[in-house]
């Protein structure tokens, strides 16, 4: 039966992932060493067609962050089969086909917005949008690529969601006030010093509206419910975090490791973003710079 | 007179009862019962061992058993006058010598592909930790499946194309959970005869191969049983008499990996609610009414689970997983035998099935899949000699199910997927889409069918002509708008040819075709669709069979053959925007094994077994050929195994197969949702992972008593420790790649008592 091979090799996986196997171990993706998409985020996160999104995205190097110009575009490549979204094959195609990509703003800084005029339903080809997730949502493809000098171009492609029929409108996370650092405020614009090779403790918390009951309803299906997922996704220039995400079982808290061999004087950048499992998103970062020892 | 031990009776043992020395004893006239040099009484052990000797004087005397099983014994006794003596000899075997001969008859009618273990070997081969039913890897034209997926890859034909019958009554698996053991229980087993393809008219409804495996008869002798343990699981064996005509055989095993699996996956934050376990259990009833009708009772059935919690500090990583399986059998064997010639066999059988029950959430996603069957079956045939050199075999095959379903789940990968069987492991979840179905199957598919064996020209030309007519009447979702029902007539004929050019040289060829139903899941309105092809298959094969004698000893068997299988109207995913799946896909395997095997006989039994093939799949028109997930060029297993003396005996088993094909991954991009870079996928399976290579060893020790044996044994997996790779792993932004390895060394004590 195809149902008994996908349990086999669902828990011939776990079982190689977990522990039966061996597996190499790989750096996590916590350390920026060159230029990297950490978040996009829609305003408003889930967004009716016809209607206008307002994109932003956090995009990020080493050190000074400068250097970078986005790419935005809607791709309308159209799925196939049982695919659930439009094709990611050629959407992530940094040779895509431009008669797949509309609304072509280009040549854009980190820190700009970009508008998005969604088109209306009747001007949607219905393959160019995704099935329905989990959660009950239909996605849009946003197609983002990041340029930077010394880097290979890097594509993201955001899932934008869209709102049809009575269902609940998810809206963006927020952080409930700002985050701790050995369990005291940390302020935008206070740069901590701290040594290299220190330990600093972390912690974040989102706001109690953030985690949203919602309802969906699905192609000859009742209504049915759902609670958000939430989670904090910790990022840095220099050192190590661990854990790299944060916000599951009830912990909140994480740790990061300055590089022992950090000069002093030097700037590390902090990103923490806080997503749901629907599409929204938020972000903020800090700064610490190195302390003699 | 029984073998030490086991209690096996001895049969054919000459005894005979002569005065000791210096006994007062009757003498007797020369060449007289009782004088010197001449034994009192004799007698033979008929089939239960048993022997009765007349009136003997009283006085010492000895007793001498002289076997071909069991070589010379003596014994001392004493007789007291009228008193009758009962005396049970319990007498080791003989480990075969270089004198001796073993004859073994080819078994008539087989199929021209076929390859059949006798029990004995089955017992001994190494690396299968005394699981009967693992030899099936070892043989050729099966392909290694990856660590932990126990799925059966008969001449590069997908798992789902290949049947496994138990007496006739179908089951849908092979083994429990991470293939580590068979859903049959050791020494139940009677026979395994592995038929790759071209197989005859008897079966049908698998464009794959066919396992069929036989149970013994429960003894008759008197109680036997076994109860066995090692770090996998418990089992339990009672078999014996009940009454005169009855006897009965029940077992049961149930895996322990629930309290051993912790220490294998030391995860903290993985916490196992249930198991992993498994249990299976057999009974067999056989009742006599004569000798010429017997009536057996077979129930089997397995039942595996597990369900764990991970509670990770990362909500995407966060899961709840609950999974069972399993699967009961319960059917009714009558045999009548008209005459010596003509033999009626009907078994009804029926069944229930969950083949896959899923409850589970990943990172805030759940998966719903409940999904459970009835089987109701009739199999009956007649076989009779209707002339010298002419045989008939005549049957009709039913099969019911009725099936039902309700999933909640996204799009479950399928053969030439990247992170399917291929070997991707791919970290977090899926940006899949969620697809929802509920309804009913109902399958009938009536199959009668018709053989002949033909012998001609002294028994130098056989000929087996079959040919069988599979009605299929498939529906589902009576009741609903999306009702469907349909009836196809596919006719399947079946050739096979064997030419005995000498005594020890046969050449053969078989030739068929076969279809089989589409799998239940892929006739989903949600998952595949309604109107899917039957597929279907032509098999070709050719080869010869060769004996090597030495001395007019027969050294080893020899069995050459090619294959090429044309596969049709497979279910592959569709493209447009459609429904997910269509028929377009067509596939093909090609190749040529050889099986060297010395036969069991007595001291060493062994085997080399090597397969070159090809198997590919083309997904639509107009696309090329590619690999298939477990296209595996070179399969070679070598083992033996060989008894040092009595108490000691050590096996061998080597194994090197060619890498699993697998995709690469030609780019990734990031995927903002869900904090991950997904891959971008290149050419399917047009990579390979590194071959496999393990070096397995067993070691039996035997502690003997009169009524009882115990074996403790030692079965070391991967003696060498080679890191053999199981599939790819990438790093965050899949730019570093490595491979996932699978077991190191890994040995397992056992201990297993019989009586």
């Amino acid at each position: 039966m195809r149902a008994r091979a996908l349990l086999c090799a669902s828990t011939a996986a776990l079982l190689l992932a977990a522990g039966g196997g061996c597996a190499p171990s790989f750096a996590e993706g916590d350390t920026v060493t060159e230029v990297r998409v950490l978040a996009v985020r829609s305003e408003p996160a889930e967004v009716a067609p016809g209607a206008e999104a307002q994109l932003s995205a956090l995009v990020v190097t080493p050190g000074d962050g400068t250097g970078v110009t986005l790419d935005w575009s809607l791709c309308l490549a159209p799925r196939s089969g049982a695919q659930p979204n439009p094709s990611p094959d050629a959407c992530s195609d940094p040779a895509v086909d431009p008669a797949l990509l509309a609304q072509v703003a280009a040549g854009q800084g980190p820190g700009d917005s970009y508008s998005l005029a969604v088109p209306a339903l009747a001007d949607l080809d219905p393959a160019t949008v995704s099935l329905p997730d989990a959660s009950g949502g239909v996605y849009l493809t946003v197609r983002l690529v990041a340029h930077h000098a010394s880097d290979p171009d890097l594509v993201a492609l955001y899932r934008l969601r869209l709102q049809l029929g009575q269902d609940s409108l998810n809206t963006n996370p927020s952080f409930d006030g700002v985050p701790l650092l050995d369990g005291k405020p940390w302020a935008e614009g206070d740069i901590r010093m701290a040594e290299p090779g220190a330990k600093l403790d972390l912690e974040a918390h989102w706001t109690d509206g953030s985690v949203e009951d919602y309802t969906f309803t699905l192609p000859d299906q009742p209504t049915q419910s759902g609670t958000e997922t939430l989670s904090f996704a910790w990022f840095n220039d220099g050192g190590e975090i661990d854990p790299t995400h944060t916000g599951g079982a009830g912990k909140f808290q994480t740790d990061w490791t300055l590089p022992a061999d950090a000069m002093p004087g030097t700037t590390l950048n902090l990103w923490v973003v806080l997503r749901d499992n629907r599409g929204g998103s938020t972000w903020l970062s800090r700064q610490v710079q190195v302390a003699s020892p | 007179v029984l073998e030490r031990g086991t209690r096996i009776p001895n049969a054919g043992v000459e005894v005979s009862v002569s005065p000791a020395l210096g006994s007062p004893g009757v003498a007797g006239q020369a060449g007289q019962p009782g004088s010197p040099g001449e034994p009192l009484a004799s007698a033979v052990t008929d089939a239960n061992g048993r022997f009765v000797l007349g009136a003997l004087p009283a006085g010492k005397v000895v007793v001498r058993l002289h076997g071909s099983s069991i070589g010379r014994f003596e014994s001392p006794e004493v007789l007291t006058a009228g008193r009758a003596r009962q005396v049970t000899y319990y007498v080791d075997r003989r480990l075969a010598g270089a004198y001796e001969t073993v004859v073994v008859a080819r078994r008539p009618d087989r199929e021209v592909s076929e390859q059949r273990i006798e029990q004995e070997e089955l017992r001994r081969i190494p690396g299968a930790q005394g699981d009967t039913l693992k030899v099936v890897e070892n043989l050729p034209g099966v392909a290694r499946p990856s660590f932990g997926f126990g799925a059966l890859i008969i001449w590069g034909a997908s798992p789902d194309d290949s049947r496994v019958y138990i007496e006739g009554i179908r089951v849908p698996v092979l083994y429990h959970f991470f293939g580590l053991r068979s859903v049959i229980a050791q020494d139940v087993v009677d026979s395994l005869t592995l038929t790759p393809g071209a197989y005859g008219a008897e079966y049908g409804r698998a464009i794959g191969g066919i396992v069929d495996v036989t149970l013994r008869d429960p003894k008759r002798d008197g109680l036997h049983g076994y109860a066995s343990i090692d770090p996998v699981d418990v089992g339990v064996l009672l078999e014996g008499p009940l009454g005169k005509h009855t006897s009965f055989l029940i077992a049961a095993r149930r895996a322990w990996l629930d309290a051993t699996f912790p220490y294998l996956v030391p995860i903290s934050t993985l916490k196992f609610t249930l198991g992993p376990r498994y249990y299976d259990y057999q009974l067999i009833l056989r009742h006599e009414f004569t000798p010429r009708d017997i009536l057996t009772l077979l129930v089997f059935g397995s039942d595996d689970a597990l369900a764990f919690l991970n509670s990770d500090v990362d909500p995407s990583q966060s899961s709840k997983f609950e999974v069972a399986t399993k699967f009961v059998r319960a059917g009714l064997q009558y045999k009548h035998r008209f005459s010596a010639d003509t033999e009626l066999r009907i078994t009804p059988s029926f069944g229930y099935e969950v083949p896959v029950g899923i409850n589970a959430d990943f990172g805030g996603s759940p998966v719903n899949v409940n999904v459970q069957s009835y089987t109701y079956n009739l199999r009956a045939e007649l076989r009779s000699r209707i002339l010298a050199g002419l045989k008939l075999r005549i049957g009709v095959d039913f099969e019911g199910t009725h099936a039902s379903a309700d999933v909640r789940a996204p799009q479950p990968p399928r053969e030439g997927d990247p992170s399917g069987t291929g070997g991707v492991v791919t970290p977090g979840p899926n940006p899949s889409a969620y697809f929802t179905d509920k309804g009913g199957f109902d399958y009938a598919l009536v199959g009668p069918y018709a053989e002949l064996s033909i012998s001609a020209f002294d028994g130098r030309l056989e000929v087996q002509p079959g040919i069988r007519i599979d009605n299929y009447n498939l529906s589902g979702y009576r009741g609903t708008p999306d009702y469907f029902s349909r009836s196809e007539v596919q006719i399947e004929p079946r050739l096979g040819v064997r030419v005995h050019v000498t005594k020890w040289l046969a050449l053969k060829a078989g030739v068929g075709r076969f279809y089989q139903p589409p799998q239940p899941a892929d006739l989903s309105r949600t998952f595949g669709r309604t109107d899917l092809e039957i597929p279907t298959a032509v098999h070709y094969v050719a080869g010869l069979e060769a004996d090597v004698v030495v001395r007019g000893l027969r050294l080893f068997d020899v069995d050459v053959q090619g294959f090429y299988k044309d596969l049709r109207m497979l279910a592959v995913r569709s493209l447009g925007s459609g429904p997910p799946l269509d028929s377009e896909g067509v596939g093909r395997a090609y190749g040529g094994q050889l099986l060297l095997r010395h036969r069991f006989s007595g001291r060493l039994f062994a085997w080399v077994a090597y397969t070159l093939s090809r198997s590919e799949r083309r997904d639509h028109p107009g696309e090329n050929y590619r690999p298939f997930d477990y296209d595996q060029t070179h399969i070679l297993t070598a083992l033996g195994s060989y008894k040092i003396t009595r108490k000691w005996q050590v096996g061998l088993r080597y194994r090197y197969v060619t890498g699993n094909p697998s995709t690469p991954v030609v780019r990734a991009y990031y995927d903002p949702n869900d904090d991950l870079y997904r891959p971008v996928y290149g050419l399917t399976n047009s990579a390979r992972l590194p071959d496999f290579h393990a070096l397995d060893l067993r070691v039996d020790r035997y502690f003997i008593w009169d009524r009882f044996l115990l074996d403790l044994y030692l079965d070391v997996q991967n003696v060498t420790s080679h890191a053999n790779p199981e599939g790819a792993i990438y790093n965050f932004n899949y730019t570093k790649t490595g491979y996932v390895t699978g077991l190191p060394i890994l040995p397992i004590l056992g201990l297993r008592g019989q009586f």
